[in-house]
């Protein structure tokens, strides 16, 4: 009787019915739409994050370098001697990443041994500049000896402009007995391989594969860098501006002359959970450290992808609350106007010897199939939407600083390195993602579990109105 | 004696007025009668009803069905009984829309916890006791008043209560209708000793019950017109009559 009573009486009202589970699975599917939206977002900023730093890695130590260290590069572009003057020239400068310092390698020892470290890696990141051209000349006056900085210029010739190309590259110091985390980890091997342990020594390199592109350099050949030779053995592919070359760290260190030192460590923590103490506990073991979790780098995203974030976040949420709020209103102000009209039906069944619980689920049965069918509906709206999201969303763009250097600051002004855009640039990541909008298993059971209440909610209300009816009330009134 | 009602005052609200629909009602029914409530609009006489059928508590006094108080007893205990002991009857047929006539019927069996077939089967029969043997399958709109009505007895008899209570079965019907219902509820008077309490307007079918009492203003007013008990051979109606309680 209970489920040939309900689905007649649904057949019946079959116009509300279909009204009400529109309702709710209009509220479902923006719950079901934007969730995915989010999680969608939330994928992208780890995917950014990721790149940044690498699948694995939780925490980069950096230092800052103190103010006055560093000074311009110096490139030696005056000839010195007359017979220098119009004769090509080519330097090779290479230097650690502007603005952060040099620790020792017993700092990278001394991370591993915190508590709650899982693993920890040293990294350098170097700036490889190559200028090149033509020592300019004097005119004018016959001394013949090129103006010094600061002289008047009396006595002295007018020097000429002199062309110089300047090219510059990033370089990755990578450790190459622990790739799983650090600045290769979030890059992919294109073709050819990565370094294996042995070769933490030796002249190989990999490439990223736009960088191999763009300079015409491939797997087999050689490049020079600071005057030696190193073997190309792999391209990368990375979502991120990572660097433009992978060396192994002892080269690196070799070639800036920094043999033991390192200027980024990474740090993969035992569980997300230890992260917070972590932080703390390398704080207080490496003097004046400028160390950065994910979350600190979350919280410099800037960009659309941020936009979208905080859109999803807050106008999104909210929009799906109160969509969901209304529907489920909707349904309960329709249940009970159909429990109102029926007040003579459920009377007669009181008056029958009805119990006002079996009254009741039968209301409660009706608005939870009308919930499950809305549910049902939502979500598969939700799972259309979703799928149109992922095909005409356009791509989202994410700016970070680089670990320890805010975007803003990263991205201010050339600097000295006017000449070395490219290698400033370098300071912060641009990342372009597609957006993807996942509807995981759990967001489908809230989404059901959300219609299910929404049915329980109205149903309930109906059902209360109908239990407090007295027989000899609903038989008084006319229909 | 199988109703007993003393000093029993019915009042509730309506629109903020206090409205008195019983003042002050002694009346006793025996087990057998075919009792009709008469009486204008306003007079009490439905509200009288519902007290008998365990549809109302009164406000004031006691309502005795055998030997227990409806008064006094909780909600789950008058559903109880209703489920069991009383029939009711509507001047509008009240019946579910959505069910067929055998489905009507039945959901007057749902409360006794029957298995479906047990239901389905006395459903059949109650419906061939009235003459709708073949329109179980059809659903109230396809019915015509006089056969809803009769699938509204159906129901109230199908699981043979001690009372059929019936509120004006006949108003909604035309003469030749009328006549068979009232009919059809004298002979279950005659031929079950079937107890039978009637709200009409219609002197007609008054005419056919062994007792009628008057009400006016939550009063009994008129005297009591009592009429023989029936047998199988009797004939109708001879009044005596008696004075109230």
């Amino acid at each position: 009787m209970f489920w040939t009573y309900l689905y007649r009486e649904l057949r019946r009202r079959h116009r509300q019915a279909i009204l009400t589970s529109l309702g709710l699975a209009l509220g479902i599917c923006l719950v079901v739409t934007v969730s995915a939206g989010a999680s969608g977002v939330h994928d992208a900023q780890d995917q950014v994050l990721h790149s940044l730093y690498g699948v694995g890695t939780d925490i980069t130590v950096t230092k800052n370098a103190a103010q006055g260290t560093g000074g311009p590069m110096q490139f030696g572009m005056n000839p010195g001697d007359a017979d220098q003057q119009g004769k090509h020239f080519s330097r090779d400068r290479i230097t650690g990443t502007p603005g952060i310092a040099l620790v020792p390698a017993s700092d990278v020892t001394s991370v591993i041994g915190l508590q709650g470290v899982d693993a920890a890696v040293g990294g350098l990141t170097l700036i490889s500049v190559h200028v090149s051209g033509q020592f300019a000349r004097v005119v004018g006056e016959s001394s013949g000896s090129f103006p010094q900085p600061g002289s008047s210029g009396s006595g002295s010739g007018t020097p000429t402009q002199a062309p110089i190309k300047i090219t510059s590259f990033s370089i990755a110091g990578v450790d190459v007995a622990n790739q799983g985390i650090g600045p290769l980890s979030s890059a992919t091997i294109s073709s050819g391989r990565t370094f294996s342990a042995g070769e933490a020594k030796a002249r190989v390199v990999v490439l990223d594969s736009g960088y191999a592109k763009q300079n015409s350099l491939s797997i087999g050949e050689t490049m020079k860098i600071g005057g030696l030779k190193f073997a190309i053995v792999g391209l990368s592919k990375s979502a991120s501006a990572g660097a433009n070359v992978y060396m192994p760290l002892t080269r690196a260190q070799a070639l800036a002359g920094e043999k033991g030192q390192v200027n980024q460590i990474y740090v993969k923590a035992t569980s997300a959970t230890q992260i917070t103490q972590v932080k703390k506990e390398i704080k207080a073991t490496i003097n004046g450290a400028t160390v950065t979790t994910a979350q600190d780098l979350a919280d410099q995203v800037s960009g659309s992808l941020s936009s979208a974030s905080k859109l999803a976040n807050q106008l999104g949420k909210w929009l799906a609350v109160a969509a969901l709020i209304a529907a489920v209103a909707v349904a309960s102000l329709l249940t009970l106007s159909t429990v109102s009209r029926r007040v003579r039906e459920f009377g007669t069944l009181k008056a029958l010897g009805w119990k006002s619980r079996r009254i009741v689920a039968q209301v409660l049965g009706e608005a939870l199939v009308q919930g499950l069918l809305g549910g049902a509906v939502g979500v598969g709206l939700g799972f259309v939407a979703t799928v149109l999201i992922g095909k005409f969303a356009p791509s989202l763009q994410a700016t970070v600083g680089s670990v320890g250097i805010p975007a803003a600051q990263a991205s201010a002004g050339p600097g000295k390195f006017s000449g070395a855009g490219g290698a400033m640039r370098a300071l912060t990541h641009t990342v372009t993602v597609s957006l993807h909008a996942p509807i995981s298993l759990n967001l489908l059971a809230v989404a059901i579990a959300l219609a299910i209440a929404g049915g329980l909610v109205a149903g309930g209300l109906g059902g209360w109105r109908a239990a407090r009816l007295s027989p000899a009330d609903a038989l008084r009134r006319v229909d | 004696m199988l109703y007993e009602l003393k000093n029993v005052s019915k009042r509730y609200t309506q629109s903020g007025k206090e409205i008195l629909a019983l003042d002050d009602i002694d009346l006793s029914i025996d087990a057998g009668e075919f009792v009709a409530l008469q009486g204008s609009t306003g007079s009490g006489k439905t509200t009288l009803l519902q007290m008998l059928g365990a549809l109302d508590r009164p406000t004031a006094g006691s309502v005795l069905f055998d030997g227990s108080d409806l008064a006094v007893m909780s909600e789950s205990q008058l559903t109880r009984l209703r489920s069991r002991a009383f029939g009711f009857i509507f001047q509008a047929f009240n019946l579910i829309p959505t069910l067929t006539a055998q489905e009507n019927v039945e959901t007057a069996l749902v409360p006794l916890g029957m298995g479906a077939t047990e239901r389905r089967t006395k459903a059949r029969a109650a419906l061939g006791e009235v003459g709708l043997a073949e329109r179980g399958g059809h659903a109230p709109a396809e019915l015509s008043g006089g056969e809803q009505q009769r699938v509204a007895i159906a129901r109230a008899l199908v699981r043979t209560p001690r009372v059929i209570l019936a509120d004006e079965p006949t108003g909604n019907l035309d003469e030749r209708t009328r006549d068979e219902i009232i009919a059809l509820l004298e002979d279950l008077w005659r031929d079950r000793q079937q107890t039978i309490i009637v709200v009409t307007h219609d002197s007609q079918v008054a005419a056919r019950a062994s007792r009628r009492l008057r009400l006016d203003q939550g009063r009994i007013v008129s005297p009591d017109l009592l009429i023989a008990s029936p047998s199988p051979s009797a004939s109708p109606a001879t009044t005596s009559p008696s004075p109230t309680a």
